[in-house]
């Protein structure tokens, strides 16, 4: 009988064990190695300072110096800003693809392709189509009669922060359709004729079935859209480099500029701990919450 | 007589505007790799190019190491792939099958994993990788971007073999077959879309990503195809549009078609299985 289990538990320990064993070391490990560092004066070209303790003066200094806040400001713009206009936009074209007509399967394809577009592409395109001169974008805007003239999207801040949102939108606005799509086909219809039978009016089926039963659809693209803005790097790093001055530093690209650009590994470990304590206490509430995990 | 439904027809005719608008980066990208360069950027602004030029592509593939930035992205993308498929669906099946204590936080566990930024962790991953001598080395990325993947794969695997009734399995044992032998015979061929799709997730994936790219390699030996392309930008001649579009339209035309084929399984993959 013992035996038995002890050969269980084996069996165990080497299906998920190889597994295990890469999250440990590629994530486990290195958050460890964070927590220690950020406690240091460690200066990336200067091995020996990762051995100069710091106490807290560099979570000190993040947390009373303006560079920090500044970068959680561009993020939470930029992140609620493009939360609102996809799931605005998104739930739009979820509702009219959910609907039978003839090209539906064509436009539902059509409409995903910019989710494979590789995101530095998609920032040198955005970037492209935005530069000041002769670009794209503002002449459309002008043909639109919704700009005078050229605007200047790199020089600034809000414009330089809605191009980078825009980009954004673009590429993942589908990705937002597509979950609220699959939300709404798994209400079934049954619910639908039920209130129409009790005479409900096309605005009261949305609010009263379609809303609250999407509901989950909602959490999950918040959260995961929310997760994906937060690790916003590669179209920063194409179009604006966090500029212009550091309007949209983003969070991730703070980090990077810190530890890779100004060799500071102390600051930018200790930046990365309290990112990364943030998320993990958010993920934790919505998981538990919304039952995704289950 | 069809009675027309007017607030149907508008939104199908949003949705249309909408995607038309939606494709024209993609057309810009396109257009751009193959225009004269004096036409990248004009006033007033020239929407369909007058002539149509070889000029860019040549330049990028003779005068730039294009053609192993492309290998090696190709390389990093399928042994990720193969790698995170080989460690993840063991693990997989572990979690779906097995019952252990500590069982749901050990998935909780693995899903956490894939929610911080990658950037908070890549100062640390710099050190191991160069101390166990595989900075510059494709595998080096292969690792690195496996474990990225790891947990979709586990996450989505799971839900899938979770849908497979373990009755199956139960009678293939029944008739004489080993648990590996049923799994293999039995459950693995039922899988064997699902594991299409995310496997084509993870790849793509892959191929996109760059900032890892960015600092673990530095040669072209290794530097994968957005590393190469994001160096275009800002070079001694300014920024070689037409170039940089070239290999951009290279880059992503593979990958769009790849999510299309895909298109039915994606949702699935990237939320890990929350949305079905």
């Amino acid at each position: 009988m013992k035996k038995l289990k002890w050969r269980k538990l084996l069996v165990i320990l080497a299906l998920l064990g190889p597994a295990m064993a890469m999250f440990i070391g590629l994530t486990v490990y290195p958050f460890i190695k964070n927590l220690i560092w950020s406690t240091t004066f460690f200066v990336l070209y200067k091995p020996t300072s990762q051995y100069v303790s710091a106490g807290l003066e560099n979570y000190k200094d993040i947390l009373f110096g303006i560079e920090f806040w500044n970068s959680v400001e561009s993020s939470l713009v930029i992140v609620f800003g493009a939360l609102a206009i996809e799931c605005f936009i998104g739930l739009g074209v979820a509702l009219v693809l959910n609907e039978r007509f003839r090209g539906r399967g064509i436009l539902r394809t059509l409409f995903i392709i910019p989710m494979g577009v590789m995101p530095i592409v998609a920032g040198v395109v955005w970037k492209l189509m935005l530069f000041p001169g002769g670009s794209l974008i503002s002449d459309i805007l002008v043909k639109m009669r919704l700009a005078s003239g050229q605007l200047d999207f790199w020089g600034d801040v809000r414009l330089a922060r809605l191009s980078v949102m825009a980009a954004d939108i673009w590429g993942w606005t589908p990705f937002v359709g597509l979950i609220l799509l699959a939300g709404l086909q798994a209400i079934p219809s049954e619910l639908y004729d039920a209130a129409q039978v009790d005479g409900a009016s096309q605005l009261q089926r949305f609010t009263h079935v379609t809303a609250p039963l999407l509901k989950y659809a909602i959490i999950v693209a918040l959260m995961f859209r929310g997760m994906d803005l937060l690790r916003l790097f590669d179209t920063v790093y194409m179009m604006t480099q966090g500029g212009p001055g550091y309007a949209t530093e983003v969070i991730s690209f703070f980090i990077y500029r810190k530890g890779f650009s100004e060799f500071g590994v102390g600051y930018a470990a200790a930046t990365s701990v309290i990112v990364f304590v943030v998320i993990f206490v958010i993920a934790q509430i919505t998981v538990r919450k919304s039952g995704i995990a289950a | 007589m069809k009675r027309i439904n007017i607030p149907k027809t508008i939104g199908i005719c949003l949705v249309v505007l909408y995607v038309v608008a939606a494709l024209i980066p993609v057309y810009w990208v396109v257009t751009t790799a193959f225009k004269p360069r004096i036409e990248v950027y004009t006033f007033p602004v020239k929407y369909i190019p007058s002539s149509f030029t070889w000029e860019p592509a040549h330049n990028s593939l003779t005068q730039r190491p294009t053609m192993s930035f492309l290998r090696n992205s190709l390389f990093a993308a399928v042994g990720a792939t193969i790698l995170a498929l080989a460690l993840g669906v063991p693990a997989a099946y572990a979690l779906a099958r097995e019952k252990f204590p500590g069982r749901k936080d050990i998935a909780f566990f693995i899903l956490t994993t894939r929610m911080f930024p990658p950037v908070t962790i890549c100062i640390p991953i710099y050190f191991i990788i160069r101390n166990v001598g595989l900075l510059d080395r494709l595998a080096g990325l292969i690792i690195v971007y496996a474990m990225f993947n790891l947990a979709i794969i586990i996450w989505v695997m799971k839900g899938y073999i979770q849908q497979v009734p373990v009755e199956i399995e139960e009678s293939a044992r029944v008739d004489g077959c080993t648990k590996l032998g049923a799994f293999i015979r039995i459950t693995l061929p039922l899988l064997a879309p699902g594991m299409a799709a995310v496997a084509i997730i993870s790849l793509v994936l892959s191929w996109n990503e760059f900032l890892y790219a960015l600092i673990l390699t530095h040669s072209p030996a290794a530097k994968t195809l957005p590393v190469g392309i994001a160096e275009f930008i800002g070079g001694a001649y300014g920024i070689l549009w037409g170039e940089i579009c070239f290999l951009g339209t290279v880059a992503i035309i593979p990958m769009i078609v790849l999510i299309m084929v895909v298109q039915k399984y994606i949702v699935r993959g990237l939320t890990m299985g929350a949305i079905r």
